[in-house]
C-alpha cells in the first residue's frame, strides 16, 4: 500500500488505490456501452453464434490462469517477500496474454476463411469491434507486465498493474459468454 | 490533530522544511516553466488561457449564424457553410469552452485552497490532462476549419455515419481523445476531495463549491466514457465500413442517440453545477451570511448528478423511441426540478434581509439565478410529452439550453472570474466598468435569445439558413443582441489584462469573504500554505474571516 | 504452501469448474434460458474476479464505493434503454 496520508478525516483509502478504482469504473461504463450494443444485436437475430466457442472457452481459461498468476505475483511484492520474487509469476502472466493474442490471431484466421468478415453482419461486426478492443486493453497489460517483471516495482505498482490486468479479464468473462455462447 | 501533511506525490515535505513565501506567479518566468509546471494554480492559468481561446473559436461560428440569420435569404453562407458554422460553434464552446470552463480553471486553482492542501492528489496527471485537452483542441479546431463537419455536435446517426462530408472521422477522434482531459479531472478532484482535506475539515464545513465540484466529478467519470463508446462505434462504421448502427444491417439508429444523451444530458449539469457552486460562494459572500439549508444545498448537488443521469430520453421523444419510455423519462426530468428549485430557494432565502453588497461578482450570480431560472422552467415544457412534439428541433430548444449553458454557465464563469481575480492575480479591477459588462451581458443574452423562443414557438426551426420574411424582425433582434453580448463579453478581456499591471494591488481577503483561500496572500505561494490549517470552524460563519478581513472596496 | 496461496488457486478451480458449466451448458438446448444460465456464470465468475483476485473484498468502503459506482450507473444505462428498445411499438 502507497502511504496513507493521515492529512483530513475520514482518510480510509490511499489516493492511488481510490483513483485506480475509478478509471476502473469509467472503463466499466466503456465496455459496458458496447455490451448495451451487442444486447440490442442479439435481440435483433436469431440463430446461434457463428464463432468458435471451443477456442474462446480455451482463450478465458488462459486469461483466468494469467490472473491467477498476476494475484501471485501481487501476494509475492510485499513487504515480507524476498526482492525480485514477483517476477516470474509476471513474465508468466505477460507470456499468458501473448497466448491469449496468438489463440485470437488463429481464430480471426479461421474466422475470415469462413467467410465472417467485417461489414455484412451486424453481430459479426460487434464481435471485431469489442475483440479488438479487448486486445489493446491486453496488449497494454502485457507491455505493462512485461516492464514490471524487467525493474524493481513498488507493491503498490504492481498491484495497480495487477487490478488492471484482473479488469482486463474480467472484461472477457462477459465477452465470451455474449459473443460465443448464444442459443440458437 | 496536528497541523503536518504528507500529501503524495507532490513533495511538499521536503517544501515543508523551506516554505517560500512568493507567490507562484514569480515561481519561474519563462515559457519553459510554465509548460512543466505541476502547480495546480498554474496549471488552472495555462486552462484559463487555453480555454479563453477556443471561447474566441467557438464565438466566431456563432457570429457567421448570426449575420447570415439576419435575413431571410442565404446571403453570407451557403447551406454548407452555415452547417459547418454551426457545427463548429457547438463542438468548441461545449467540449472545449464549457465543459473544462469552471471546474478546470477555478476548480483547479482553488480546491486545493478550499480543502486546506498544498496541491491535487496527482499533480503530474493534472498537466497531462491540460496537454490532452489542448492538443485534442487544437486537432479539432483544424479539422473543423480545414475539412468542415456538418452535422451539428450532436454527431447523429446515419447522418454522421452514412451521408454527412467533411472529416467526422478525425473531429469525432478529437472529441475522444479530449474526454481523457475530462476524465482524469474528474478522477483527481474526486481523489483529491476525499483524501486531502485539512485536519477539522469535514464534508459538512466544505464551501458549497466543493460541493459541486465533487458532484460534477462523478459525472465527468462515469458520463464521460459512454460518449467514448459512442464516437468509436462511429469511427467503426464510417472509418471501416463495420456497420453498428446502420438499419439496413439491422442497427439502430436510436442506440447512438441513448449513448450520446447518456453523456450529454450529464453534461449539461457538468456545466452547471459547477456555476451553481461559484453562485452559492457569491451569494454568501455578498450577503455576508452563512448559505442558507447548508446541507440541503450540498445535497442537492449530488441529487442533481444521480437523477441527471436518468433523465436523458427527454431528447429523444420525437426520434420514435417507445412511448412509455418516454412517459418514464418525462417523469424523471420533471424530478430533476427539485434539487435545481432547492437552490435556487436557498439562494433567495440566504439574500432575503441580508446586507447585501451590489458588487459586480453578485450582479454576474443575479444575473445568473434570473437567467438560469427562465432557461429551467422552459426545460420543463421541453420535458412535456405533448409540447415537446410542438417546440421539438425548433429555436425554442435553441434559445432554451442557452439560456443554461451561456446565461447561467458562462455567466457564472465571469462571475467567478470577477470574484476570484483578486486571489489568482493580486490585483483589483475597476468596479465600475465590470458593472457595466454584466448589465451589457444581461441585456445583450435576452434581446439575442429571447426573440428565439418566440420564433421556435412560431415554428422557426434550428439549423436553417433560412426563412419565411415575416420571421426577420426577431432574427434581426437576435442578432443585434448578439452584437450588444459580443461586447459585454470583450470588456472583461480589456480592462482584466489592464488590471495587471495597473490596477490596484488587493489584500488577501478584499471581499471579506469566508473559505480557506482567503486566508492565504493573493496570489497564493506556490505551496498554499505555510502551515496547513486545523478548521475549527463551520463553513461560511463569521469565525472564517476573523483573521484575514481587510476593507472590502 | 501458505494460505493465501491456496486460497488463489481453490478460487482459480473454481473459475476454471464456472467456465466447463457455462461451455457445457451451451449444447443444451435451453433458449432464452441458456442467456440466463450463462449470464448468471459470467456474474459468478466476475464476483470471484473482483473479491478475491483484485481484493475488493479486504478494501475500504471507499474503494468498494468507487468500484461500485460504475456498475450502478451502468445498469441505469442498461435499463432505461432496455425500457426503450423492449416496449417500441
Amino acid at each position: 500500500m502507497t502511504g496513507r496520508t493521515g492529512a483530513g478525516p475520514g482518510t480510509t483509502a490511499s489516493p492511488g488505490q481510490l483513483g485506480l478504482w475509478l478509471f476502473l469504473s469509467t472503463e466499466v461504463m466503456m465496455f459496458g456501452a458496447l455490451l448495451l450494443a451487442i444486447t440490442l444485436a442479439r435481440l435483433g437475430r436469431s440463430g446461434a453464434a457463428p464463432f468458435d466457442k471451443g477456442l474462446g472457452a480455451a482463450n478465458t481459461a488462459i486469461l483466468l490462469t494469467s490472473s491467477l498468476l498476476v494475484a501471485v505475483a501481487v501476494e509475492r511484492s510485499g513487504p515480507c517477500s524476498g526482492p525480485g520474487r514477483a517476477r516470474l509469476p509476471l513474465v508468466g502472466a505477460a507470456a499468458l496474454g501473448v497466448a491469449f493474442l496468438a489463440v485470437k490471431a488463429v481464430e480471426y484466421r479461421a474466422d475470415f476463411a469462413k467467410g465472417l468478415v467485417p461489414g455484412p453482419d451486424l453481430f459479426v461486426n460487434l464481435y471485431y469491434v469489442a475483440t479488438a478492443l479487448h486486445a489493446v486493453h491486453l496488449t497494454i497489460g502485457v507491455a505493462l507486465l512485461a516492464g514490471l517483471a524487467l525493474v524493481r516495482p513498488q507493491p503498490s505498482t504492481v498491484e495497480a498493474a495487477g487490478l488492471y490486468w484482473h479488469f482486463v479479464d474480467l472484461v472477457w468473462v462477459f465477452l465470451y459468454p455474449a459473443l460465443y455462447l448464444v442459443p440458437g | 490533530m496536528t497541523a503536518t501533511s504528507t500529501d503524495p506525490g507532490t513533495g511538499t515535505g521536503a517544501a515543508r522544511a523551506a516554505f517560500d513565501p512568493r507567490p507562484y506567479t514569480a515561481a519561474g518566468h519563462t515559457l519553459r516553466s510554465w509548460l512543466t509546471t505541476t502547480d495546480h494554480k498554474r496549471v488552472a492559468i495555462l486552462y484559463l488561457i487555453a480555454i479563453t481561446g477556443f471561447f474566441a473559436l467557438g464565438a466566431v461560428g456563432a457570429v457567421l449564424v448570426r449575420l447570415e440569420l439576419a435575413t431571410p435569404r442565404p446571403d453570407l453562407l451557403s447551406a454548407e457553410t452555415y452547417n459547418r458554422a454551426f457545427t463548429m460553434h457547438g463542438i468548441v464552446m461545449v467540449w472545449f469552452f464549457l465543459i473544462p470552463s469552471i471546474p478546470n480553471v477555478f476548480g483547479n486553482f482553488l480546491i486545493p485552497l478550499m480543502i486546506g492542501a498544498r496541491d491535487l492528489a496527482f499533480p503530474r496527471l493534472n498537466l497531462l490532462s491540460w496537454y490532452i485537452y489542448v492538443l485534442a483542441g487544437l486537432f479539432t479546431i483544424v479539422t473543423l476549419v480545414k475539412g468542415g463537419v456538418d452535422t451539428g455536435w450532436t454527431f447523429y446517426t446515419p447522418l454522421s455515419t452514412q451521408f454527412a462530408n467533411g472529416h467526422v472521422l478525425l473531429a469525432a477522434a478529437g472529441v475522444f481523445t479530449a474526454g481523457f482531459s475530462s476524465i482524469l479531472t474528474g478522477l483527481n478532484f474526486i481523489v483529491t476531495i476525499h483524501t486531502m482535506r485539512a485536519p477539522g475539515m469535514t464534508w459538512f464545513r466544505l464551501p458549497i463549491f466543493v460541493w459541486s465540484h465533487y458532484a460534477t466529478s462523478i459525472l465527468l467519470v462515469l458520463a464521460t466514457p459512454v460518449l467514448a463508446m459512442a464516437l468509436i462505434l462511429i469511427v467503426a462504421e464510417r472509418g471501416f465500413g463495420v456497420g453498428i448502427f446502420d438499419p439496413r444491417l439491422g442497427g439502430d439508429p436510436l442506440l447512438f442517440q441513448h449513448l450520446f444523451w447518456f453523456y450529454s444530458h450529464p453534461a449539461v449539469y457538468i456545466m452547471v453545477l459547477p456555476a451553481m457552486g461559484v453562485v452559492t460562494e457569491l451569494i454568501s459572500t455578498f450577503a455576508g451570511r452563512a448559505v442558507f439549508g447548508y446541507r440541503f444545498v450540498a445535497y442537492a448537488s449530488l441529487a442533481i448528478a444521480a437523477l441527471g443521469f436518468l433523465v436523458w430520453g427527454h431528447h429523444m421523444f420525437v426520434s420514435g423511441q417507445s412511448m412509455y419510455a418516454s412517459v418514464v423519462f418525462s417523469f424523471l426530468s420533471f424530478l430533476v426540478a427539485v434539487p435545481s428549485a432547492v437552490k435556487v430557494y436557498n439562494w433567495a432565502a440566504t439574500l432575503y434581509r441580508a446586507e447585501i453588497r451590489f458588487t459586480a461578482p453578485l450582479l454576474y450570480g443575479l444575473s445568473f439565478i434570473g437567467l438560469f431560472v427562465f432557461g429551467g422552467l422552459t426545460g420543463l415544457i421541453l420535458a412535456s410529452l405533448a409540447l415537446d412534439v410542438h417546440a421539438h428541433d425548433t429555436t425554442f430548444v435553441v434559445a432554451h439550453f442557452h439560456y443554461i449553458m451561456v446565461g447561467g454557465a458562462v455567466t457564472a464563469y465571469l462571475g467567478a472570474m470577477h470574484f476570484w481575480w483578486p486571489k489568482i492575480t493580486g490585483r483589483l479591477y475597476p468596479d465600475a466598468l465590470a458593472k457595466l459588462s454584466v448589465l451589457l451581458l444581461y441585456v445583450g443574452f435576452n434581446l439575442t435569445f429571447f426573440p428565439q423562443y418566440i420564433l421556435g414557438w412560431l415554428g422557426m426551426p434550428r439549423r436553417y439558413h433560412e426563412y419565411p420574411a415575416e420571421f426577420q424582425v426577431w432574427h434581426l433582434l437576435s442578432t443585434a443582441g448578439a452584437g450588444l453580448l459580443a461586447f459585454a463579453y470583450l470588456l472583461p478581456l480589456v480592462y482584466l489584462p489592464w488590471s495587471l499591471r495597473w490596477g490596484q494591488r488587493a489584500g488577501p481577503n478584499p471581499w471579506g469573504a469566508t473559505g480557506l483561500e482567503w486566508r492565504v496572500p493573493s496570489p497564493p505561494p506556490t505551496h498554499n500554505f505555510d502551515r496547513i490549517p486545523t478548521v475549527t470552524w463551520e463553513a461560511y460563519t463569521p469565525e472564517a474571516t476573523a483573521e484575514t478581513k481587510d476593507t472590502p472596496p | 504452501m501458505d494460505r493465501r496461496l491456496k486460497g488463489l488457486l481453490t478460487v482459480w478451480l473454481l473459475l476454471l469448474a464456472l467456465l466447463g458449466a457455462t461451455f457445457g451448458l451451451s449444447f443444451l438446448p435451453w433458449g432464452a434460458w441458456g442467456n440466463a444460465a450463462s449470464l448468471g456464470i459470467a456474474a459468478a465468475k466476475a464476483a470471484l474476479i473482483v473479491t478475491v483476485f483484485m481484493r475488493l473484498g479486504a478494501s475500504q468502503p471507499l474503494v468498494r464505493l468507487a468500484a461500485g459506482a460504475g456498475l450502478f450507473w451502468l445498469t441505469i444505462l442498461m435499463a432505461l434503454t432496455l425500457a426503450d428498445v423492449l416496449t417500441r411499438v
